[in-house]
């Protein structure tokens, strides 16, 4: 067929699919029912269908080799209905509930492996840290300058009025920002730099375990385990766990670039980033979780000690038994 | 046959060639930039290294050597004529080898050589403009005619294109240096600044070196990019692909007619074509090994200096044509999204807005307001350069009086300092009894105070002692190792160790938080007790058991 | 052959165009988005500073979100186009030619921070060059694509002309470049018209205005008018 006709033929099926995907993307923006849709569809079927006639000429052109600016137009044209075919449809609220009590807990056991080497590396230099200084104090300046555990000895003064960061109850939401801001950035950069084979997680992982060991040992060892207990209980459970499994994400994307099997890197690459996506979707939820707890309730002085180291303990138990318990139902 | 060779290889034109974008079009200049990127480069080092090296042995000897970066840098767009050799070369033919294109250097240089290295050398355009004097052999009111066009469109990008090359070249060379200190281990205290700021030759040579990599690795993108770009601008202006594509036809019919007709009379015509488009598809700069000097004469003939039909007034009709005009604007920006933006809020008023049109209209005048720009930006740049070369006058202004009258004396002028490294060595800021208040302060344990207070008072004597002997004093921007070269030309040698010891213990406590013990410390306490109690340090043979 | 241009395979069976854009464009596309957020951090901080500490909660919440999430909302939101892209006329998509999703916009930006190592982006100016997609890393690891994006084609379909055949046989891609000839003229000179179809008059016979008519008929031949 010469161009001429071709054009001829199609031309009222290429203006109509064009007039289609103008209102398919307005379809989007205002209320995208399935009536308005239809008012629009000259042609008599689903959209699918219309893209699919137009990938069909598309390809007819191709091989006859029509002049490039009607290859363009349909190129255009058929790019326009693609984007529009496979734009993601799905419910965000249907989604949310999903990843919450699906997707999230799923991903966390099937990286278990991952996820346990990653605890190790943090709890083992924490505890350690911990029962170090407690048998030789001085370890700790190996760690912190006499500054900075100057500096930490006074935030968890008992003797202080306010426990924790000294603040006005009217900043909490100040501090609720800077925790935002610092936590999920730190945890950001704990997956991302896995990337360097997985050395950037492997120094977040244990130089995070090293300085809250150090931390936590130094206060322990001076006494001031109540305030220091009574400020992270609270939210620990979250941030820590956080933590853990941004170390996790890291350490699979730097494996999947170091041992990408039967894969070319790059592919294995851009596989083990898909799977760690949902583990970065928990990271910021839980982080935000952690400095909501953190701004609002761990620095609450007058909360007693035993409330507070309560409600970590349920915090923790929650924490845990989401993980192990939690979808699985939808498991085969 | 040569243009047999030529026809064929005219198939494998080795990049896709449509009028593009000029964004599109710089992208495409990287894509050949990637593709040829190893003999790019290793001409490219091949042409300036050892440029790089005479010159450093020279301002070495010299004692200028920081400049020999910045000349190298300065004489950057004549080695880039070898590199669009290359290029030209490749987007048809083989890409000539290193040692073919080093060998036809001496040609490429020759034209416009001291235009390229003064006047021209800041122009913001520079890659962009070359391919017309060296492809094209334009020169003085025609070139400027052909720029002038040619500038039209793609202006804007090829000063992006330098700026961002310039950019590049300076972050590269920091991410060099950035490398370095993330690789050397944080226990190692090393005080980088003062490593980066010395003045030792190896140090020196080691700036240059990186700098020098750092403009060699980014001169084969930039070069590209301004060739592609005008590639770009004579498809939109002259459908140059076209011509290239039509020529391709005649080619291959031609052959067909050979091949089934072996007459010689079509032979004789065919190769009068072939020989016509082997000069058509760029000039040859230079000659190229003896077989070719019978083509040469041809060609220069038939060289598309330009095709007849782009004389400027011909093309200011067709710029003038309605279509041109829409498309140009099309080309330059498009605004339609903002005005379906702005639609979008009430679907039923159309009417554009009075500021949009003007919007509209200040789009279309973008490429004479980045053409005004870069002719502002350049005469900035200039104003800058001439401003350096005024410090740099002033600096060295003893040096280039002691190349007229060797007699003069070294910064005779030159006043004496009153703070060294930040801290005040005038007599009166001292105690007079130093020793006994650095002794004092030993014993508090503030030893970096104390010994603070003997590098104060040695730097403080010693300069005086220089200033009496009419000797070059201390000035404020020495380093420690000025200092002590300063020195020994006033003290013996055991004065000079003494003083090396001090310079030492200073550096270990104030940069390196190093402890001295309490029998150093008491020793040092003797040692200048010595040297400049009385100020009588000269002279050490009284009294050390 | 060296391109800009790339095929995607769909699951239809046809080859998509997309042009990828390189270091260049998408350097000041950056520039302009983070001159915009300069600018609205600017008057975020001035809004937030009359609410004392409070304020400055809110204004570091804001940085946050400007820093991490800014170009993911507006990539997932707005069509795969910051305000920066936008300008440029360039636009993400997913390296299958579909619209990006949260997930990969995340990871694209949450990778710009690899990206930026050790200093002012060369590793992503490394990967971009070294790519022949240009992608920098977190494309990479994203699955991601920067492309122009063609600004709307409407298709000239124009009235009848008069049509001859070719004299001789012409290849698809010849066809092609007449055709393409005839499309482009009005953007020529009448000289250089006529140069150019002359390269061709052996094989049609004419010279100058009778030659690029003939061209122009043998388009309209080639296209099918009547």
């Amino acid at each position: 067929m010469k161009q001429a006709a071709f054009e001829a033929r199609y031309r009222s099926t290429w203006l109509a699919f064009e007039k289609r995907l103008n209102l398919e993307l307005a379809g989007r923006n205002t209320a995208a029912n399935e009536g308005d849709l239809a008012l629009g569809s000259e042609v008599d079927c689903s959209f699918s269908e219309a893209y699919r006639l137009i990938c069909n000429h598309y390809a007819l052109a191709q091989q006859r080799g029509y002049s490039l600016s009607l290859l363009d137009y349909l190129n255009d044209l058929s790019m326009r209905g693609h984007g529009v075919l496979y734009r993601s449809k799905t419910n965000f609220r249907y989604r949310l509930i999903q990843f919450l009590l699906f997707d999230f807990p799923q991903a966390v056991r099937a990286e278990w492996k991952l996820v346990l080497s990653a605890s190790l590396l943090f709890y083992l230099p924490l505890f350690g840290m911990v029962i170090g200084i407690y048998i030789f104090p001085e370890l700790a300046y190996s760690v912190f300058s006499p500054e900075q555990i100057s500096s930490i000895e006074a935030m968890y003064d008992p003797g202080a009025e306010h426990v924790g960061r000294e603040r006005e109850s009217e900043t909490d939401l100040a501090m609720f920002g800077f925790y935002i801001r610092n936590n999920i950035s730190i945890g950001f950069q704990t997956v991302v730099t896995g990337i360097i084979g997985g050395l950037g997680s492997l120094f977040y992982l244990i130089y995070n375990g090293l300085s809250l060991g150090t931390a936590a040992g130094h206060l322990i060892q001076l006494g001031y385990h109540r305030p220091f207990i009574g400020f992270v209980a609270g939210h620990g459970a979250f941030e820590l766990t956080a933590i853990v499994f941004a170390g996790a994400a890291g350490l699979k994307i730097g494996f999947s670039l170091l041992f990408p099997g039967r894969l070319r890197r790059i592919n294995s690459l851009t596989l083990a980033v898909s799977e760690s996506v949902t583990l970065i979707y928990g990271i910021i939820l839980m982080l935000l979780i952690a400095a909501f707890v953190e701004a609002f309730w761990s620095s609450n002085g007058s909360i007693d000690y035993a409330i507070k180291v309560s409600v970590g303990i349920g915090a923790w138990c929650v924490v845990l038994s989401y993980f192990v318990f939690l979808g699985r139902r939808r498991e085969t | 046959m040569f243009s047999w060779g030529v026809a064929v290889k005219l198939e494998h034109i080795n990049a896709e060639i449509r009028p593009r974008s000029s964004w599109e079009a710089l992208d495409l200049g990287i894509q050949m930039a990637r593709a040829w990127y190893k003999p790019l480069f290793l001409t490219w080092v091949a042409m300036g290294l050892p440029v790089f090296v005479l010159l450093f042995l020279l301002l070495n000897y010299l004692d200028l050597s920081w400049l020999s970066f910045w000349l190298v840098w300065w004489l950057k767009p004549l080695f880039e004529r070898g590199l669009l050799h290359l290029l030209s070369r490749g987007l048809f033919e083989q890409v000539p080898s290193v040692k073919q294109t080093l060998r036809l250097m001496p040609g490429l240089l020759k034209p416009q050589w001291i235009a390229a290295i003064t006047w021209r050398r800041l122009s913001l355009t520079r890659s962009f403009d070359l391919p017309i004097l060296q492809l094209e052999n334009l020169k003085g009111r025609e070139r400027s005619d052909r720029l002038s066009t040619l500038h039209r469109e793609s202006m804007g990008v090829s000063v992006w294109l330098t700026a961002f090359c310039l950019l590049a070249e300076i972050a590269v060379a920091f991410a060099i240096y950035g490398l370095v200190i993330m690789l050397v281990p944080r226990e190692i205290e090393i005080d980088w600044w003062q490593v980066f700021s010395s003045d030792h030759w190896v140090m020196n040579g080691l700036d240059n070196l990186v700098a020098f990599i750092a403009a060699s690795l980014i001169a084969p993108f930039y070069v590209a990019g301004g060739f592609s770009l005008y590639i770009n601008r004579r498809s939109h202006l002259e459908a140059w692909d076209v011509e290239i594509r039509f020529r391709k036809i005649m080619a291959r019919v031609e052959r067909n007619n050979l091949k089934n007709s072996p007459s010689s009379g079509v032979k004789h015509i065919a190769l009068i074509l072939l020989l016509g488009m082997s000069a058509t598809i760029f000039p040859i700069g230079g000659v190229e090994g003896s077989e070719k000097e019978a083509v040469t004469p041809l060609a220069r003939e038939q060289v598309l200096q330009l095709p007849q039909s782009i004389s400027k007034q011909q093309i200011e009709a067709v710029l003038k044509g309605e279509l041109f005009h829409e498309l140009t604007v099309e080309q330059q920006l498009d605004l339609d999204w903002l005005i379906e933006f702005f639609e979008s809020e009430d679907e039923e008023e159309t009417v554009d807005p009075e500021w949009l049109k003007t919007l509209m209209a200040w789009a279309e005048n973008l490429a004479e307001l980045s053409a005004l720009l870069a002719g502002v930006l350049e005469f900035i740049l200039w104003g800058i350069l001439i401003v350096f070369v005024l410090i740099v006058l002033r600096k060295y202004s003893d040096w280039f009086a002691r190349l007229i009258n060797t007699s003069l004396p070294r910064r005779k002028q030159e006043k004496p300092a009153v703070f060294m490294f930040g801290m005040d060595i005038s007599a009166q800021s001292l105690p007079s009894n130093l020793i006994e208040e650095a002794r004092s302060l030993g014993e508090r344990g503030l030893l970096r105070q104390a010994v603070s207070l003997f590098y104060r008072g040695a730097l403080s004597q010693l300069n005086d002692r220089l200033i009496e002997q009419s000797k070059v004093p201390l000035s404020s921007s020495d380093t420690e190792g000025d200092c002590v070269r300063k020195i020994t030309a006033i003290a013996d040698q055991e004065l000079v160790l003494f003083v090396n010891d001090l310079v030492a213990h200073w550096q270990r406590l104030a940069y390196g938080h190093l402890e001295l013990s309490s029998i150093e410390f008491h020793a040092l306490c003797e040692a200048w007790a010595q040297h400049f109690e009385n100020g009588a340090g000269v002279k050490i043979e009284a009294g050390f058991e | 052959m060296l391109d800009t241009r790339h095929s995607i395979e769909t699951p239809e069976g046809i080859a998509l165009q997309l042009t990828v854009a390189g270091p260049g464009v998408r350097g000041l596309a950056f520039l302009v988005d983070l001159l915009i957020r300069g600018v609205v951090q600017l008057l975020l901080a001035l809004l937030f500073s009359v609410l004392g500490v409070a304020g400055f909660g809110l204004f570091t919440i804001s940085m946050f979100v400007m820093e991490w999430f800014y170009p993911v909302l507006f990539e997932v939101l707005w069509n795969g186009q910051t305000p920066g892209k936008k300008l440029m006329e360039l636009k993400v998509v997913n390296d299958n030619a579909t619209p990006v999703t949260w997930s990969s916009s995340l990871v694209r930006n949450l990778f710009r921070g690899v990206d930026f190592l050790p200093l002012f982006y060369i590793t992503g100016l490394v990967s971009l060059c070294v790519n022949s997609q240009f992608k920098r890393v977190g494309d990479l690891a994203a699955g991601t694509l920067v492309i122009y994006s063609s600004p709307r084609k409407s298709m000239q379909f124009d009235s009848d002309a008069p049509a001859r055949p070719s004299p001789i046989p012409l290849d698809l891609q010849e066809q092609q470049t007449i055709v393409s000839f005839s499309e482009r003229m009005p953007q020529l000179s009448a000289q250089r018209r006529c140069e150019l179809a002359n390269i061709l008059q052996p094989v049609i016979g004419e010279k100058d205005q009778q030659a690029v008519d003939a061209l122009v008929e043998i388009a309209n031949g080639i296209r099918g008018k009547r």
